[in-house]
């Protein structure tokens, strides 16, 4: 008793001291092996950016709605800044276009004959009758090839062909919503916080009468850790709950059920604060699988108290052999080098070494009368168990290698209102697929543009078609020419000639001389500079330019409903390409070092086995069962789902840890006389209680916890009927 | 006449029904001639100006603070104020809107009798902004002129009638 005392009070003063320190983490970056694939952080700028839209039939009311949320949402904390119509263009943008004419809108060779530089003369001096020429001032006018001109043009015509205002509002491609920006305030991601905002606006808004679709990288991730936090929460309770009835149930015994909880709530609190130690902070992939370690751990003192006192030492010595096995089998992911897999590994070998030594140095309840079955009794022969058992692993390998798709890349869904919300405001705001674009290539940006007209031509085509809702590209803001720029000598010759001709001011060509030539030596263009202008810094993004090269990614929006394009692009230097490809390979990368290093730790756990029970023939003959439920389960996920996930990979290393116990369990049963019976009926209870414990995870919301109990439940189920099934050999 | 910037930002153009005619010529040392743009200020009821162009192109601009809004065809446009620009759009809202001036308008300014009034010639300190001119009779401005660097000019004449 004194012992068991010791044990909750240094759990208790454990967690007292270190339990505020325990943080969860979601961290996506942490599911792929450093610097293999960089994925956007919560922290980038882009990741506080949030878009709300404002839906009422009624413009002038959605519009008036729209400014009412904007002024309170002004006042939030959490708010850096918040915009519903366009800012004007910076004088420093403005600036910045004027001296990068020639780069961003070369002229061609006509644009220097006299009569065209004397037509854009005349535009210049009727362009002085419009109020914007106190903005552009006399630039028309310097620059006589038309240059500034066009690009000026061009710049304002796509601005507002890409957002629409009325009344100073923003307006949804659809017309149908105001649309409001905001940037959350730079500080850590908190999802309390961020949830509690989103679910002011919605609230905001139903007062005022419209409805409000918000949407932002903070926004999904705070609404997707919240529904999995609690969807966790609840599945945990439930199956703790269902555990504690059984356990009760079966042991007979209050004392004996809250026994059996105490060596896993030590193994747990010691995994979660040696985790937070040396990581920082637990990855939620980690607690995903650590929770695990009440389906197994549990079976330790259950399958102690089924033994006599005179017995236990064996059932110690075989416990703490499973607990190895299985600990070891997980460690080996630190090979993967995955960081939220080097946790979970470290998280289950601490965990179920721990468990396994409280079970050990606790004092178990004497003379618990275990009601249930004893599995003993359902024994079954299965002629030629060897070969089907090697079988099944074949199978198992065939259906791998021939039938499994490529699984579904994303680890956490977000909730169904969330998906539903992005599904509404991508068709509202006409957002660009995530998952295909165009890439164009050329050698300058002239070359560039021109290959993007050429390609425009066959995308016009396919809208035509339906095949295609829209695209953006930077031939629709830049116009296209074959670039030409005459020596400063030839310029002046033509510009002073074209003054003459408008009967103009001749010794006006020196300032525009002055300004050409300023214009000629001015450098190219560099991405970092378009970056820093918000006017710019969504081409920065699409482009890439290398000493030889100008590479955008064309933006296209696919018809509702469309999840691949239905076109293919024939243009020069065009390419369909498939976004998701690259993470697509990483993930395949992923299971691939996963199943390798699971494989390595298999093998270990093989040789931990093989020392323990001092025979190899015992262990290989548990590690052939062990292969067979593999292969069975990989067959059955496969016909179930058409693919094997990575956590579902990861979760068959369950399987082959509660297989391992199982085995051993009841193969320790053989040479017992007495007790054998209580001690068949432990592992009966183990069993079922760890099938309550992954039957309400596989019946969780939460896609990574249904994947972990649907694996476990089919895989427990095969690895109890192929433990039951006896061959000729070793029922002789 | 005015003795004092303040006094000169006190005289107001004529107002008809509550709208301020203008005739503006814009001159530069380019042109043969100068361009002639005609409309009409107007005060808002929320206190905002707007200039009201009638020829040669017909467009509305609000003015702001820092932004001025630009409606021409139906379409609306918003620019920033550039800095060389910056004191003329507030001298020209102090004047008509009787706005006390911002403390970064600090000005030198000098003032002189002409034939038809007064003249109020305000140098900016900021180098290449150029020179703004107030002329008027008595408490009416008649105009308001920029004078930019390399010859530019922008007069705006309030009309009578």
């Amino acid at each position: 008793m004194k012992r068991i005392l010791l044990a909750v009070l240094l759990m208790g003063i454990s967690l007292a001291t270190l339990g505020t320190k325990i943080e969860i983490s979601t961290a996506t970056d942490a599911l792929f092996p450093v610097s293999q694939i960089k994925l956007p952080s919560l922290d980038d700028p882009v990741s506080r950016e949030v878009i709300v839209t404002i839906s009422h039939k009624d413009l002038n009311h959605r519009n008036a709605a729209a400014r009412s949320i904007a002024a309170i949402l002004a006042t939030e904390p959490l708010i850096e800044k918040i915009k519903f119509s366009a800012s004007a263009p910076s004088e420093a943008f403005q600036t910045w276009v004027w001296e990068n004419r020639f780069h961003l809108s070369p002229p061609q060779s006509t644009d220097f004959s006299i009569n065209e530089m004397a037509k854009q003369l005349e535009q210049a001096v009727e362009y002085f009758g419009n109020i914007n020429s106190m903005i552009h001032g006399d630039r028309f006018l310097l620059d006589p090839t038309g240059s500034y001109w066009r690009l000026v043009q061009a710049l304002e015509n796509r601005g507002t062909e890409i957002q629409t205002e009325h009344d100073g509002v923003w307006q949804s491609y659809d017309q149908s919503a105001a649309v409001l920006q905001f940037r959350l305030t730079d500080k850590p991601f908190d999802a309390t916080e961020v949830r509690a905002l989103a679910t002011s606006i919605h609230d905001i808004s139903e007062k005022e009468g419209v409805i409000a679709h918000v949407l932002g990288v903070r926004i999904i991730a705070a609404e997707t850790t919240i529904f999995n936090t609690k969807s966790s929460m609840r599945a945990s309770i439930i199956a703790s709950i269902l555990l504690f009835f059984w356990l009760i149930w079966s042991l007979r015994s209050l004392t004996a059920a809250l026994f059996a909880f105490l060596p896993v709530a030590l193994g747990l609190t010691a995994a979660f604060i040696a985790v937070t130690l040396i990581f920082g902070a637990v990855h939620i992939v980690a607690l995903a699988f650590g929770g695990v370690l009440l389906g197994l751990a549990l079976d330790y003192p259950i399958h102690v108290m089924g033994h006599p006192q005179r017995l236990r030492s064996k059932a110690y010595h075989l416990i703490f052999l499973g607990a190895l096995t299985t600990g070891i089998s997980f460690l080996a992911m630190v090979g993967a080098q995955i960081p939220a897999l080097v946790q979970t590994g470290v998280f289950i070998l601490i965990g179920l070494t721990i468990s396994a030594l409280a079970t050990i140095i606790l004092p178990s309840p004497n003379g618990v009368k275990m009601r249930g079955l004893s599995l003993h009794n359902f024994t079954f022969h299965l002629p030629a168990k060897p070969a089907i058992e090697y079988a099944l692993a074949g199978l198992g390998v065939v259906v791998i290698v021939i039938f499994n798709n490529q699984a579904p890349i994303a680890l956490f869904e977000p909730p169904q209102h969330i998906r539903s919300d992005i599904q509404e405001i991508a068709v509202k705001l006409n957002l660009p697929s995530s998952k295909f674009a165009i890439d164009v290539q050329g050698e300058t940006l002239p070359a560039l543009l021109q290959y993007e007209k050429q390609l425009a031509k066959e995308l016009d085509k396919e809208v035509e078609k339906g095949n295609l809702g829209s695209y953006t590209m930077l031939a629709q803001s830049l116009p296209s020419n074959t670039p030409f720029l005459a020596n400063p000598i030839a310029f002046h010759t033509s510009a002073k000639a074209a003054l003459a001709q408008m009967g103009m001011s001749v010794k006006y060509s020196q300032q525009q001389l002055e300004a050409y030539k300023l214009a000629l030596q001015t450098p190219e263009l560099n991405l970092s500079e378009m970056a820093r202008f918000p006017e710019t810094a969504d081409i920065a993004k699409r482009l890439k330019i290398t000493a030889d090269s100008w590479q955008e990614r064309v933006q296209i929006v696919l018809p509702i409903g469309a999840k691949h394009p239905n076109f293919t692009v024939s243009s020069p230097n065009a390419e369909m390409v498939d976004l998701l490809a690259p993470i697509r390979a990483s993930m395949t990368d992923l299971q691939t070092r996963i199943s390798f290093w699971l494989t390595v730790g298999l093998i270990c756990g093989l040789g931990i086995l093989a020392l323990g029970l001092q025979s190899w023939s015992q262990a290989i003959r548990i590690f052939r069962t062990s292969c067979a439920v593999l292969g069975a389960s990989v067959s059955l996920l496969v016909m179930l789902y058409g693919s094997v996930s990575l956590l579902q990979i990861v979760a068959m290393a369950l399987v082959l840890g509660i297989g391992v116990d199982y085995n051993i369990f009841l193969a320790s049963l053989k040479n017992e006389d007495v007790g054998a019976d209580t001690s068949a009926t432990s592992i009966y209870v183990c069993a079922i209680s760890t099938l309550i414990a992954f039957v309400v995870l596989a019946l969780s919301e939460v896609q990574i916890l249904q994947q972990i109990g649907t694996t476990v439940v089919v895989g427990l189920l095969l690895m109890l009927l192929l433990t039951l099934a006896q061959s000729e050999s070793a029922e002789k | 006449m005015p003795q004092t910037l303040e006094a000169v930002l006190k005289a107001n153009p004529r107002k008809f029904q509550g709208v301020i005619p203008y005739e503006e010529f814009v001159l530069h040392p380019a042109f043969g001639k100068e361009v002639k743009n005609v409309g009409s200020y107007v005060l808002t009821l929320n206190d905002k100006l707007l200039r009201r162009q009638s020829s040669p192109q017909v467009e509305e601009m609000e003015i702001g603070l820092n932004t001025i809004i630009i409606r021409r065809n139906g379409k609306t446009v918003t620019r920033t104020i550039p800095n060389r620009m910056k004191p003329f759009f507030d001298l020209l809202q102090a004047a008509i809107l009787d706005r006390p001036l911002m403390a970064d308008d600090a000005l030198q300014h000098q003032l002189q009798v002409i034939p038809t009034g007064w003249r109020a010639d305000i140098t900016l300190r900021a180098k290449n902004k150029g020179m703004i001119t107030f002329t008027g009779c008595g408490r009416v401005l008649h105009s308001i002129g920029l004078n930019l660097s390399k010859g530019q000019e922008r007069t705006i004449r309030f009309r009578t009638q």
